[in-house]
């Protein structure tokens, strides 16, 4: 049973001058109980924004169309109170800073507990105890409950960010490039220990980086976003060994692997303006295989491991 | 590291090493706590770097490798005089740098040039391309007439591909990607003719479908100007795709230093080791190796013996007390490697344990 499920999402920002930019074009997306999904795109690609948009965390000046089911419930259909009720217990949030995504002058076990009490699942004793032992869950001894933030490391803090967002006992949890901020060697530990807490506790994970190597060791399937859509999406392997989509290609070719030795390639142009009309495949115009059909914008298409090109419909590319 | 293992790994050119750093030194004081007041004691030492040496030839590229805290940017920062060293000596094409007062320095400072990471914060909102990249003409006095200046942007612009050239010359940053930002950053660095170029971090800020298009920026310079490179990276994949040799830092010390292929394709130092496995990476022969436990330890606080010991899975007692030495490394003389098991100095010291026995 799919525990996230949206359908034409669609969001807008809206600038003071009255043009808006469309960050996010119609994105569908359904992720089973214990599936883990990376998300991967390059910066502006909306893959941030579409899941902020499926916690209700979107800033007032955005507008939103379309549907977003988590375990069932409604998140955009009653606006906060509706994304209120899936928040923490269904979906919860690991963002990149840590260290901003805790209070600094409150004790980390009392802002793992807090959620708790504050959606009345456990009485404050209860709260506390439970705490601890999230804390033991994720690889913290249970005293560093009694710590402030700023006493933890990078990693130990990343990892009681990640307590916390354990603490109601969502369903989803999504992570917002949890590593980028971490060294290399800490990066490691926390993906290991992200692919492992959604198998352990059979959490759906949707990760979103533009690290392809992070979501090849802790993601069993890939979607890539590109201007606002999914250009692609199928298992993990797959898409990162025999992409279907000519970016998807192409930002491997441009990514540098410590074991391969071949020459770097960068991608000509840059993405397209998301506050301008975009007609067609949005690659297209940077795109080595554009030809005439690419003036209408393709759907994501093929069982399993699916693109959105043209191309691929006329058997012009592998 | 002695002088003959120095032309063991890297033969020095006609007129020596661009850049030669010896035995440099780095500490900052701390502030004193109310617990150093109270001991009457002065504040503790953060020996950010603690004996790097190392050499940079004219049209080289040296990364700098190490996570955060190791010491990478204090020992570039100090290469630059950008930071007083606390011991040591740094020669830029020969000349002692430490030794030298602000004036005698000036115009040093045009030779070696500093890139940032951030595009984004290292250029002023509020001026053009063109006058981004003739500020730093106009402070040496190298700025001439209206046209020669013009000429002089134009052609840097032409260089770092910014094309046409006229139309980069009027934009404002905001009107430029990360990119193209970093493109003018390293146009205003050239302009001044440097020898040496360092460049911090230069594309971790960067999306990945532009970073090969600055990684290779930097390639063309050094090939085709012979400036001299060193690129601080933490991302070992970039470094061993555009450095011909890479240095290992890890908290202060340099561990191991040798030609980029190799130090990448057979680590000797079991912290080199630990970085590269933890290199996430979609092709991978064999499982993932247990990641290292723990986290970098902080400055302040200096492990007796070899510093990485209380995370090293190889550690011996040996390893707890003597401060292992930058060395050849046993079988392959041209990697140094500070490392009581892997250098040429364990070769010999078990030879002897052998001869004894």
């Amino acid at each position: 049973m799919s525990v996230l499920e949206v359908s034409g999402l669609h969001v807008w920002f809206d600038a003071p001058d009255g043009r808006s930019a469309h960050a996010v074009r119609g994105v569908d997306l359904d992720v089973e109980a214990g599936e883990r999904v990376g998300v991967l795109g390059e910066s502006g690609c909306g893959k941030t924004t579409m899941i902020l948009a499926a916690m209700g965390l979107l800033p007032s000046f955005a507008s939103v169309a379309g549907e977003v089911r988590l375990d069932g419930v409604s998140v955009l259909e009653r606006g906060e109170e509706s994304a209120r009720a899936v928040r923490w217990t269904r979906a919860a949030m690991v963002f990149q800073g840590a260290m901003s995504a805790m209070n600094p002058v409150y004790r980390v076990g009392k802002q793992i507990a807090d959620p708790m009490v504050v959606h009345g699942q456990r009485s404050a004793a209860e709260a506390r105890r439970r705490a601890g032992e999230l804390l033991e869950l994720v690889g913290l001894p249970a005293s560093v409950a009694r710590r402030y933030p700023h006493e933890l490391s990078g990693g130990m803090r990343q990892r009681a960010v990640i307590a916390m967002a354990l603490a109601c006992e969502p369903r989803v949890l999504f992570a917002d490039e949890p590593t980028t901020a971490l060294d290399v060697v800490v990066q490691a530990q926390i993906g290991d220990l992200l692919a492992e807490l959604a198998g352990r506790l059979g959490l759906a994970l949707v990760m979103v980086t533009h690290d392809i190597g992070m979501i090849a060791e802790t993601s069993a399937r890939a979607v890539v976003m590109y201007a606002g859509v999914v250009v692609e999406d199928g298992p993990t392997i797959a898409v990162l060994t025999a992409p279907r989509h000519p970016y998807t290609r192409l930002l491997l070719e441009a990514t540098p692997v410590v074991n391969r030795e071949r020459p770097l390639v960068s991608i000509p142009g840059t993405p397209p303006r998301l506050d301008e009309p975009i007609s067609g495949c949005a690659f297209a115009p940077r795109c080595p295989q554009a030809f005439a059909a690419c003036t209408v914008r393709p759907q994501l298409r093929g069982e399993g491991h699916a693109a959105a090109c043209h191309a691929l419909e006329q058997g012009g590319l592998p | 590291m002695s002088a003959a293992d120095a032309a063991a790994v890297r033969p020095a050119g006609a007129g020596g090493h661009l850049l030669e750093v010896r035995d440099l030194a780095v500490h900052f004081t701390l502030k004193r706590s109310f617990a150093d007041r109270l001991a009457r004691r002065g504040g503790q030492v953060a020996r950010a770097v603690d004996g790097v040496s190392l050499t940079l030839d004219r049209g080289e590229l040296l990364a700098l490798v190490g996570e955060s805290g190791s010491g990478k940017t204090t020992t570039a920062l100090a290469a630059l005089r950008l930071l007083q060293p606390t011991a040591g000596t740094v020669l830029l094409e020969g000349r002692d740098v430490t030794a030298l007062g602000p004036r005698e320095l000036r115009p040093l400072r045009r030779r070696a040039q500093l890139i940032h990471q951030d595009p984004y914060a290292a250029l002023d909102p509020r001026l053009r391309t063109r006058d981004l990249i003739a500020e730093a003409l106009r402070i040496h006095g190298l700025a001439g007439s209206r046209e020669a200046e013009r000429a002089t942007v134009h052609e840097a612009l032409e260089k770092v591909g910014l094309t046409p050239v006229e139309a980069f010359a009027e934009r404002y940053p905001h009107q430029l990607s990360g990119g193209q930002r970093q493109r003018v950053a390293v146009a205003g660095s050239l302009v001044l003719g440097p020898s040496l170029l360092v460049a911090d971090e230069p594309v971790s800020m960067l999306d990945v479908s532009v970073r090969a298009g600055i990684l290779q920026l930097l390639d063309e310079l050094r090939r085709g100007e012979g400036v001299g490179i060193l690129m601080i990276t933490h991302d070992l994949a970039t470094a061993a795709h555009v450095s011909d040799r890479v240095a290992v830092m890890y908290h202060g010390n340099l561990v191991e230093l040798g030609p980029a292929r190799t130090v990448i394709d057979a680590p000797r130092h079991p912290y080199t080791q630990a970085l590269i496995y933890a290199v996430p990476r979609v092709h991978r022969e064999e499982e993932r190796v247990r990641t290292l436990p723990g986290e970098p330890p902080d400055a302040a606080h200096v492990p007796s013996g070899c510093r990485f010991h209380p995370r090293c899975p190889l550690c011996e007692q040996r390893c707890r007390v003597e401060v292992p030495e930058l060395l050849p490394a046993t079988g392959d003389p041209g990697v140094l490697v500070a490392c009581h098991l892997r250098s040429g100095a364990a070769a010999r010291s078990s030879k002897r344990e052998e001869s004894l026995s």
